[in-house]
């Protein structure tokens, strides 16, 4: 099934490296973006499958891109992952209860990172 | 006898109200005497009852067959009168029987035909009588009127008012000397046909009277009439009247002295003549008298018509008060026997009560006697205790003073709290830590005024537990109270200053217990950690900052490597080359931050020596310039310096790396054409120290800092714009070692900034020349 995935990360290299990992392992299309503003009129129209989430972001972070999603019917169903860097339990405790779908940690592996997703979402193929 | 009533009418009434004509006039228990009753008898029962006459009646059944119920039928009757002809005739009848001495023909007057006084008087006056028997229709005696009954009824005080003594007088008066006999009078009075005669002296001056009634007196006591004088059974003294009185007033006389005539007399003594009930009732005996009688017979009816009303009206409030008086008496007599109930309760508890109190008194008696025995033995005991106690208060008293010396001295911070949660005691520590005085702090509520609202609530049930705690303590066993103190309880909080900053103090708390083992208060040991919590909480964000910073440049250096050298990415494809090309970069950027890091940590920690040296400022600013040169042309950038060439005693490298961070923003953050401008000049350090320093300029031309961010442009990753980071490849760790270093050096670091104008930073350090 050829799934639709879209990225949203401020950093350039991130985008590069995670678009590259999972066209490498899955048939699944990857948009990206690098402005949350502009990752949130994406969404929006191109109603991708998934969205993979940057939390620290300059002037609007991931959990404020999360909350706009949320609050627009037309993208508040699409699941939500979050990209971050923030290795502390207690900061990941707080991202997890505000209701994304789940959380995959920087750095990750290129490899395995499909995998991750796929199990989080319950996707089988 | 029966009074008659039914036929009677009140007609003549003028002396009694109700009273019918009959019962006025009629004297219906008239002195009788049977016939066979002798004279001497007669006699005397006339003198006892002072009686005028005796009626002789006979005794008879009024039907036959009622034998035993006699009533009296009229035989004659016998008057005073009679004796005295008697007497005058010297006729012996003592024991003779007195029916054979009366004469049977007497004038007398139906009982039916009672029907006006006025009548009564004209019958009596043609009959020449003065006593007139009543009898019934059917023959039986009723009673008598005589001129004194009839005198009584006919008597009209008003009218008597108006008449004097002289209109009634009679002035033909027998008179006889006062040493004549008895029986001389008697023949006088008998010959004249008068009832009475008057004694007189030698000078011919009344000094008494002999009538008729005096003769029956005498006769009663059977003495001599021709041997005893006058002067020994006349009447005396008169009763005197004079001429110009009121007949009322005889009127009154007659009846107070019960006489029935009185002497006229002048204001002299000398005699007018006599005032006589039958002379009385002759003046009234007229037809204007009956006229006047009968106007005032109206009159009297009217008034005694208005005074039933009253009476009736007077009748009906006395009733009611009556009614009124009676419910007051029987709510009053309920009251009272409800009070006497009361009464004898309480008086049978007090009887109760006062046996109780005599046991009672008695076991007190007893109890008194072991008390002093006791108190005795206690006085021995609290000598003894006394000298322990002083013993026992000297060595508490120094062990108190070196408890307060440490709670004084202490850097700790120590409250005291009493049961309701007031402040009784805070150390030194406490208020130089707050700024408060003892004063703000002692009797105030600790909760209420030192503890921040949002952390009110738990802190107060926290010293509540502890209070209630110490209470089960203290009923607990001696084990459970051991085993809660070796736990004691530990609690953390914030607490308000005097500015209204808050300072965090970990606590130690202990109840406090009185000798009896009462809980009493609080008291709290604290060591203020808010220091330590802000450095904890710095290092909590510096590492989570550094692992952002160290993860985003390692992913893609880490996930770019990953994919060539694991064959999912061809290295030679477009793909292959983006990805090295980002692993290269972020392993630059990797790198510039380790190094930034550790060299703030190095500064930070004083790890970092400073090798002071003398050196001229111009070498600083011309090394700084020339390492930025490329930079600057590749921007057209002008760079221009005015530096006088200070001397300090500096570390070189140091002076370099701080105008070098410097100059790197403003090229970084400068528009093409723009001039950065570097200046030294000599200053004093500040105002107060007045020592010499360097102060460093770097002007740039750039977009301007805005206000809000000047006080943290200094702190650690600390950016304006985050994308700065991206774009310009700072760490947001620069202007954070240049503070470091600069502070390193007893030097002080500012900026002054205007939007769209540009920034100026300035940097001071200490000549130390000298």
């Amino acid at each position: 099934m050829n799934r639709k995935v879209l990225v949203i990360d401020d950093e350039e290299a991130i985008i590069i490296v995670l678009k590259a990992s999972l066209e490498a392992t899955t048939d699944w299309q990857v948009i990206t973006c690098s402005s949350a503003t502009k990752g949130i009129a994406i969404a929006t129209t191109e109603r991708p499958d998934a969205v993979l989430l940057d939390v620290s972001m300059p002037k609007v972070d991931g959990t404020q891109v999360f909350k706009a999603l949320q609050a627009e019917a037309l993208t508040q169903n699409i699941p939500v992952i979050f990209l971050t860097a923030k290795a502390r339990v207690s900061e990941q405790q707080i991202l997890k209860a505000l209701g994304v779908s789940g959380i995959i940690l920087k750095p990750f592996s290129p490899e395995t990172i499909a995998a991750q997703i796929k199990e989080i979402l319950g996707w089988k193929d | 006898m029966k009074r008659e009533t039914a036929e009677h009418e009140m007609l003549d009434d003028c002396t009694g109200v109700g009273e019918t004509l009959f019962e006025r006039v009629v004297i219906t228990s008239p002195l009788i005497v049977l016939p066979t009753a002798s004279v001497t008898e007669t006699i005397a029962k006339m003198h006892q009852t002072r009686s005028p006459y005796a009626i002789v009646v006979e005794q008879r059944p009024k039907n036959p067959s009622e034998a035993e119920n006699l009533t009296p039928y009229l035989v004659g009757l016998f008057t005073e009168r009679d004796l005295v002809r008697a007497v005058a005739s010297e006729q012996s009848f003592a024991e003779v029987a007195i029916a054979t001495v009366i004469d049977p023909h007497v004038p007398t007057m139906l009982a039916q035909n009672i029907t006006s006084a006025t009548e009564i008087f004209v019958c009596m006056r043609q009959q020449q009588v003065r006593y007139l028997p009543v009898i019934r229709a059917n023959g039986q005696l009723a009673g008598i009127i005589t001129e004194q009954s009839l005198r009584r009824s006919l008597i009209v005080p008003y009218l008597l008012k108006f008449k004097s003594v002289s209109e009634a007088i009679m002035t033909q008066v027998m008179c006889i000397s006062q040493t004549a006999s008895v029986i001389r009078a008697a023949q006088l009075m008998a010959s004249q046909n008068v009832s009475c005669v008057i004694a007189t002296d030698d000078s011919n001056f009344p000094i008494g009277i002999i009538t008729e009634r005096d003769i029956v007196q005498f006769k009663a006591l059977t003495l001599d009439a021709h041997t005893t004088c006058i002067a020994q059974v006349m009447s005396t003294p008169l009763f005197l009247i004079g001429v110009q009185d009121a007949l009322w007033l005889a009127h009154q006389k007659m009846n107070q002295h019960r006489v029935r005539r009185l002497v006229v007399c002048t204001s002299t003594g000398t005699l007018v003549g006599l005032v006589t009930q039958d002379s009385i009732l002759q003046t009234l005996n007229s037809a204007d008298s009956q006229q006047i009688v009968a106007l005032l017979q109206q009159e009297v009816m009217q008034l005694h018509a208005e005074k039933q009303t009253l009476l009736k009206a007077r009748n009906r409030e006395l009733e009611q008060s009556q009614l009124n008086l009676s419910h007051r008496l029987e709510s009053q007599q309920l009251e009272q026997r409800k009070t006497q109930e009361q009464l004898e309760v309480a008086y049978q508890a007090l009887e109760q009560s006062h046996d109780e109190l005599s046991k009672t008194n008695k076991a007190l008696n007893n109890t008194l006697q072991e008390l002093q025995n006791a108190q005795q033995a206690l006085q021995q005991t609290n000598i003894e205790l006394e000298s322990s106690v002083e013993r026992r208060t000297s060595d508490r008293l120094r062990a108190e003073g070196r408890w307060r010396s440490l709670l004084e001295k202490v850097h700790l911070v120590v409250i005291g709290l009493d049961q309701a949660g007031k402040v009784n005691y805070a150390n030194p520590f406490f208020l130089q830590l707050t700024g408060y005085n003892a004063e703000d702090v002692l009797e105030k509520s600790w909760f209420e005024n030192f503890v921040p609202h949002d952390e009110y609530e738990h802190t107060y049930q926290y010293f509540q537990n502890l209070i209630t705690d110490g209470a089960n303590v203290n009923r607990a066993s001696a084990d459970e109270a051991n085993a809660n103190k070796a736990n004691i309880p530990r609690y953390q909080n914030a607490i308000l200053t005097r500015s209204g900053s808050t300072r965090v103090i970990n606590w130690n708390n202990v109840a406090l217990r009185d000798r009896t083992n009462n809980i009493i208060g609080t008291i709290s040991i604290g060591e203020d950690i808010t220091d330590r919590l802000a450095v904890d909480r710095m290092k909590g964000e510096f590492v989570s900052v550094v692992s952002h910073e160290l993860r985003t440049p390692l992913t893609a250096i880490h996930g770019g490597l990953h994919l060539i050298t694991s064959g999912l990415v061809a290295s030679n494809s477009h793909q292959g080359k983006e990805l090295l090309q980002v692993a290269a970069e972020n392993s630059q950027r990797l790198v510039r931050l380790v190094n930034d890091i550790l060299e703030l940590e190095r500064l930070e920690s004083g790890q970092a020596q400073l090798n002071r040296e003398k050196v001229v400022s111009q070498q600083i600013t011309s090394q700084a310039v020339h390492t930025f040169k490329v930079a600057a042309n590749t921007h057209n950038l002008t760079i221009e310096v005015s530096d006088p060439g200070l001397e300090l005693m500096a570390d070189s490298d140091r002076l370099v790396q701080v105008l070098t961070n410097l100059l790197d923003n403003a090229i970084k953050f400068s528009p093409e054409n723009a001039t950065i401008l570097i200046s030294v000049e000599k200053t004093s350090l500040s105002p107060e120290k007045g020592e010499a320093a360097a102060l460093f300029k770097v002007k740039d031309q750039g977009r301007g800092i805005p206000s809000e961010n000047l006080s943290e442009i200094f702190e650690r990753f600390t950016q304006i714009n985050y994308d700065d980071s991206r774009e310009k490849g700072g760490t947001g760790l620069g202007l954070a070692i240049c503070y470091n270093i600069v502070q390193q050096y007893g030097g002080r670091i500012w900026v002054k900034s205007k939007l769209g104008e540009g920034s100026c930073f300035f940097f001071s350090v200490p000549l130390l020349s000298q």
